[in-house]
């Protein structure tokens, strides 16, 4: 079942060490209506104990993507076509998650304890029924083997870790009587339980007030300061990115059309997508009369995605005959570190 | 950020309503009230009361944009419903102009109501959930015609038409369903319904926040074109700062049922007054990665609106609380021209804005 990484074709984005090391992984739904390319090319890859920003807007395959590392999809329509996604477990050796048995015993050990996610609306990814205290214990006796005991000591400790006041006390409380953002505490302290190497946040404060968010921000940023820990940053706000990332990964129509550091995205950004991306955002305190440049046009329908470059319907940049297809456009290195699937730049 | 040379639209800047008292008001909300009564036990006994909105006055001029942010339970959506006659205010006043005279809305029958509904119109977040699937996009954009009589026939059609394509969609589609269209253009429609009455205030209910960002922006240059046009005044409900400072001209801040700073756009972003206003405007998340940024991080939440704090609401997440706000309330009072904050230290203490 384990499939031991090879170097690959040129497109790798190959950083030797890489905790994490997507490549051109294709997740496809078959449906009535047809076949929808959810993902349908993406490369991208996480060094340990960094933040990826992966942005874009709904439908491109954000979430599908994390859904396809710790292969939470749907067995009967979905299916993971081609690519691999190489994870370094924490024993040093690498395994590649689009080839294990999506139920199999490999991929439950490495969910919740070496990879853990949190999601973006608490009240339904916790348990009503269930106190907080025997929902967090639960990570530690299933992983960990650790004793009732032992397992709501360390619960205790990992609700005072994400601030929540008189841990002791709550954790016999149930979800419904936290609030938003004690509930999202309360979901990182669950994925934190087993200190992951990797953490995927999908739009983990998109439910939550400002105020709140700004919390849950400089709390996530603390706890990878102290347990070291990756996180895979899924976003559609790039107020969020700008504040968390250290190296953008940005998506269009299920593929990921530009990845480079995070300044760089912001200031030199190199896909037309993503120039768009930047403008459409209205700045505090910039230009506060001005227009905003939209992006002409809406997200093309998932049945029929163009061929070749599929923002090429919307794209203001001057076009090439190969924009149209019939081949997509391969992700390049077009400067050092700084990768683009635009064919103005191959 | 994006090399791009800033343009600035001239033509806005000096027709805000601040800068221009003149301009005529529209609508004036006195001390407007809602309570919510909260009932417990077998014989549905009232135990209390939610005060959504706890006395809440503002004016809105002919043609301009006044924004209202706060954070969720803060009651700006409620206030907007009760301008809208959506709910019953449990006391206050809605004046509206009509004919030049200030009616007051809260004391009128439903059918006394009906020709200032016409007039005033609402756009809702949610596409999705806030057009009949079951109709068509003509019966959808035809019904307030339909409904005030104003059109029929050959000239409904026309007049539909032109509608939908003011708002950039295409008439041939107007027989299709909602299903059938993507979510910015789903909006389009509701805003092609809001304008077919040729309405004098809409109240824009979070209209951008369940669109991508890119679309964000094609629907907020629409309703700024729109309001060019047909002079149109904008209660605008949201909770996303930079999206409120870039339509708004001035600008109402909400928390706990109460407007706590209302001021022209740019100097409440620029020199808030209110230490409330202070920390959402740092809470917002940074634009650029290579921003500096003083955050100022509140603690807990928002107290529950059944059971707010005594004297100012915000004292328990304050840092600059003193004795005197938690057994004070602090009245909404003039701090500047046309700038007005509820804090009992709105003359001394030195605020952080944006820069």
């Amino acid at each position: 079942m384990e499939v031991v990484a090879s170097p690959r074709s040129a497109e790798d984005t190959v950083s030797s060490g890489a905790l994490l090391q997507i490549d051109e992984l294709r997740t496809h739904f078959f449906t009535h209506d047809g076949v929808v390319r959810a993902v349908d090319g993406v490369t991208l890859h996480i060094q340990p104990g960094e933040t990826l920003g992966l942005v874009g807007e709904s439908g491109c395959g954000k979430s599908v993507t994390a859904h396809s590392i710790l292969r939470l999809l749907p067995l009967k329509s979905s299916r993971i076509t081609e690519g691999a996604i190489r994870f370094r477990r924490r024993a040093g050796d690498q395994v590649d998650l689009a080839q294990v048995d999506p139920r199999g015993p490999l991929i439950r050990g490495i969910r919740g304890d070496e990879i853990a996610m949190i999601f973006q609306e608490p009240m339904t990814s916790l348990s009503p029924v269930h106190t907080i205290g025997a929902q967090l214990a639960e990570v530690a006796q299933i992983h960990q083997g650790a004793t009732r005991r032992d397992a709501y000591q360390r619960a205790e400790e990992m609700l005072s870790r994400v601030g929540i006041a008189n841990p002791r006390q709550r954790l016999d409380e149930y979800p419904h009587q936290f609030s938003g953002g004690m509930r999202q505490r309360a979901m990182i302290a669950m994925a934190l339980m087993c200190n992951p190497r990797l953490l995927i946040a999908d739009e983990p404060t998109t439910a939550l007030d400002v105020t709140v968010q700004a919390q849950i921000l400089e709390l996530l940023k603390e706890l990878q300061s102290q347990f070291g820990m990756a996180i895979l940053m899924i976003t559609h706000n790039l107020g969020v990115i700008a504040e968390m990332a250290h190296r953008v990964a940005v998506m269009y129509m299920g593929k990921v059309v530009e990845m480079a550091d995070s300044a760089t995205i912001f200031d030199e950004p190199m896909h037309p997508y993503t120039v768009g991306l930047l403008r459409s955002m209205p700045q505090l305190g910039k230009d506060v009369k001005a227009r905003l440049v939209a992006i002409p046009g809406s997200v093309p329908d998932p049945f029929s995605i163009p061929p070749g470059c599929s923002f090429y319907p919307r794209c203001p940049a001057p076009k090439k005959p190969t924009c149209q297809g019939p081949d997509s456009v391969p992700l390049t290195e077009a400067r050092p570190r700084h990768w683009v699937r635009c064919t103005l730049y191959q | 950020m994006v090399a791009e040379p800033p343009v600035r639209d001239q033509s806005v800047g000096p027709e805000s309503a601040a800068e221009n008292p003149q301009r005529p008001v529209l609508l004036e909300v006195r001390e407007l009230k809602k309570y919510f009564p909260i009932q417990r036990g077998l014989l549905r006994r009232v135990v209390g009361h939610v005060k959504a909105v706890d006395g809440v006055s503002f004016a809105i001029g002919e043609g301009e944009t006044l924004g209202l942010v706060g954070e969720s339970g803060s009651g700006k959506t409620t206030t907007g419903r009760l301008i809208l006659r959506a709910g019953q205010p449990t006391s206050g006043q809605v004046l509206f102009r009509h004919n030049g005279e200030m009616v007051d809305l809260t004391s009128l029958s439903r059918r006394a109501l009906k020709p200032y509904r016409k007039e005033l119109q609402v756009i809702f977040q949610d596409p999705y959930s806030s057009l009949d699937p079951r109709m068509t996009v003509f019966d959808i954009v035809s019904e307030p015609l339909v409904v005030h009589r104003a059109a029929r026939g050959g000239e409904l059609k026309t007049q539909v038409r032109e509608l939908l394509h003011r708002v950039g969609l295409r008439a041939q589609h107007m027989n299709r369903y909602p299903h059938a269209f993507s979510g910015g253009q789903r909006q389009r429609i509701g805003i092609a319904r809001a304008l077919a009455l040729r309405p004098r205030l809409i109240v824009c209910d979070e209209p951008v926040s369940a669109l991508d960002v890119s679309i964000q922006a094609q629907v907020l240059n629409l309703l700024k074109d729109l309001q060019k046009e047909f002079r149109l005044a904008y209660l605008f409900i949201a909770h996303d700062l930079s999206v409120v400072e870039h339509i708004s001209d001035r600008v109402a801040v909400m928390y706990l049922g109460k407007i706590v700073e209302l001021a022209p756009a740019e100097q409440l972003y620029r020199d808030p007054r209110h230490p409330y206003t202070e920390a959402l405007l740092s809470a917002i998340p940074k634009s650029s990665p290579r921003q500096q940024k003083q955050r100022i991080v509140l603690p807990g939440d928002v107290p529950n609106p059944a059971n707010p704090p005594p004297g100012c609401a915000f004292h328990t997440r304050c840092r600059y609380a003193q004795d005197i706000c938690k057994v004070e309330t602090p009245p909404l009072r003039e701090v500047a021209g046309g700038h007005v904050a509820a804090c009992h230290f709105a003359d001394t203490l030195e605020l952080a804005g944006v820069e």
